[in-house]
């Protein structure tokens, strides 16, 4: 079957491939030491000790930074359109229950995009400790956890996106109209380069777009444990506000595919196969 | 030959009434109308010696990184899924749909092949030129082509300018023409476009893809992981600084002519591979 739990070996030898080349181009902390914070936040965006600048060739960078999370959207993406495909013939002929078939299915994926995003991390970190001197406080700990949790909601968002269009528009066009959106997402930050100095306004804006969200650089916090250890210079952007907003991205997107599994008939419309693009 | 001509031509008309490629060309016009209607608002009235040469101001400009470069950024970051659509899936299709079966019973495996890979480059070449060719026509007819400004804050008579000129791909074309040299960085753009819509063509011609959102992997793969690289003396690898005009950084033409040759042999011997049998299935 094509569906991801048989593809997990994959999804692993991509994480942690991937996630040694990020950390080998983009961790490069200033005089060779640094807290596990600051690596992670130079895996989103920052250069040393600076948050992400919204000028163009930085947040082009940015994008860079985000290949591993477009590969394994893609990836993941396809296994559950593939599956879905297959159960419409082979499974939805036979059970009933669409819905408890999709939960069980999306349990599935939010799984892998942890197991990938997990692998990633281990990957990169494990990379920048033995380049460069890591030190590990409870701070690094919480900031790991929150990249992790608001990275996995993400790359599960994107994936059921990818399932829901290429029911219609077919896998490839499903793929393009993603990535593009979040291409998008971060061509808009840049005009904000010209208001950065109003931070308030510059911040303000920027909590809408879904992709500064990801950025940790930008976060800020009132948690304890992070003992005053983000310095975001955009005040509307706090890690809690970002777990709930891309959560509920996350949400939507389920829905929205938990729909077209629900009251889609894919044996009578196969994109894919009838010169959808 | 005038039979594989024909074909030839055939099969490019073909891929070019495709709604891909007629989509992909619309995408690419809007990015060169928005550019340009924006260009012309900001320098509406300008004096000619504070104007920007006409050229610096076109979307495949690296310049534009130095002023508003969101239409840059946009079209850096899509790219490499771009450049696939209008006819790299073509063959993959005809493969899933059947006509492939038609054709190869006509004219053989081998030559349906070549006709597919070469109509696909071609096609290509064609669909990321035009656009950016009306737009070099239409910043012609708008500003004045005695300007000779740039974007970045440097003075023409700056050496740190004079040094960055150096490093453009086709510096010395630069200097003499700056317009000739415009002309053929888009025909470059657009060969470069062509030679990866080829390049994924002939993977399909290889495999059997039945999902087509696997073939926009291996470009967006290579481009994506050319920027994860640099050379010495820090040279850069990311591809967008070979594609584009204007681009000032450090390159090495050695990497761009081995990565053109490796990707041109790939995709012919894959086609040849592909096409030895004439088995229909």
């Amino acid at each position: 079957m094509y569906t991801v739990r048989n593809r997990l070996l994959v999804i692993v030898l991509l994480a942690a491939t991937t996630g040694c080349l990020v950390s080998l181009k983009f961790i490069n902390p200033y005089g060779g030491a640094a807290g596990l914070s600051e690596v992670l936040m130079q895996l989103s965006g920052s250069r040393g000790s600076f948050e992400l600048g919204l000028n163009p060739m930085e947040l082009l960078e940015f994008c860079m930074r985000l290949f591993p999370v477009f590969l394994c959207c893609a990836y993941t993406g396809i296994q559950m359109y593939r599956y879905y495909c297959r159960a419409s013939i082979y499974i939805f002929s036979r059970i009933s229950r669409r819905t408890g078939w999709f939960l069980k299915e999306f349990l599935i994926l939010l799984g892998s995009a942890a197991l990938f995003e997990a692998v990633f991390l281990a990957s990169a970190l494990l990379t920048a400790a033995i380049r460069f001197q890591v030190s590990v406080r409870t701070e690094g700990l919480v900031l790991c956890l929150w990249h992790l949790v608001i990275y996995t909601l993400w790359i599960t968002a994107m994936s059921c996106l990818v399932t829901v269009l290429a029911v219609r528009l077919g896998s490839a066009a499903a793929y393009t109209v993603t990535a593009g959106l979040q291409f998008l997402f971060i061509a808009a930050m840049s005009p904000l380069n010209r208001i950065s100095d109003d931070t308030v306004r510059t911040g303000r804006i920027l909590a809408w777009n879904p992709m500064a969200r990801l950025v940790a650089g930008w976060q800020s916090s009132r948690l304890p444990a992070l003992n005053g250890e983000l310095h975001s210079p955009y005040p509307g952007i706090t890690l809690s506000g970002s777990l709930l907003y891309v959560g509920i991205i996350c949400l939507a997107c389920a829905a929205a595919a938990g729909f077209v599994v629900r009251f889609h008939d894919l044996i009578m419309t196969n994109s894919e196969e009838s010169g959808g693009m | 030959m005038k039979r594989f001509t024909d074909l030839l031509a055939g099969q490019v008309k073909f891929l070019l009434s495709q709604k891909e490629a007629v989509i992909t060309f619309y995408i690419l016009l809007a990015f060169v109308l928005s550019n340009f209607c924006r260009n012309v608002v900001d320098f509406q009235g300008s004096d000619v010696h504070a104007m920007v040469y006409p050229m610096r101001l076109l979307v495949l400009s690296m310049d534009c990184l130095n002023y508003k470069a969101s239409t840059l950024l946009m079209f850096i970051q899509i790219y490499p899924l771009l450049v696939v659509l209008p006819a790299g899936l073509s063959l993959a299709r005809d493969r899933n749909l059947g006509p492939d079966l038609l054709l190869t019973s006509r004219i053989g495996s081998m030559d349906y092949r070549i006709i597919k890979v070469l109509g696909t480059g071609i096609a290509t070449f064609i669909v990321f030129s035009i656009p950016f060719l009306l737009e070099m026509l239409m910043n012609m007819a708008a500003f004045p082509m005695k300007a000779f400004g740039n974007l970045s804050s440097l003075s023409v008579y700056d050496p740190a300018y004079a040094a960055g000129v150096r490093n453009y791909l086709f510096s010395g074309l630069y200097l003499r023409s700056p317009l000739l040299y415009s002309l053929l960085g888009i025909l470059f753009f657009a060969f470069l476009s062509g030679v990866l819509a080829a390049f994924t063509a002939s993977i399909s011609s290889l495999i059997r893809i039945r999902l087509l959102l696997i073939l926009f992997l291996p470009v967006y793969a290579l481009l994506t992981i050319s920027s994860y690289f640099g050379g010495r003396g820090g040279q850069a690898f990311a591809w967008y600084h070979y594609f584009f005009l204007f681009d000032d950084v450090h390159k090495s033409t050695f990497f761009l002519s081995a990565c053109l040759v490796l990707i041109l042999v790939f995709t012919v011997a894959a086609t040849l591979a592909g096409g030895r049998k004439d088995c229909i299935r």
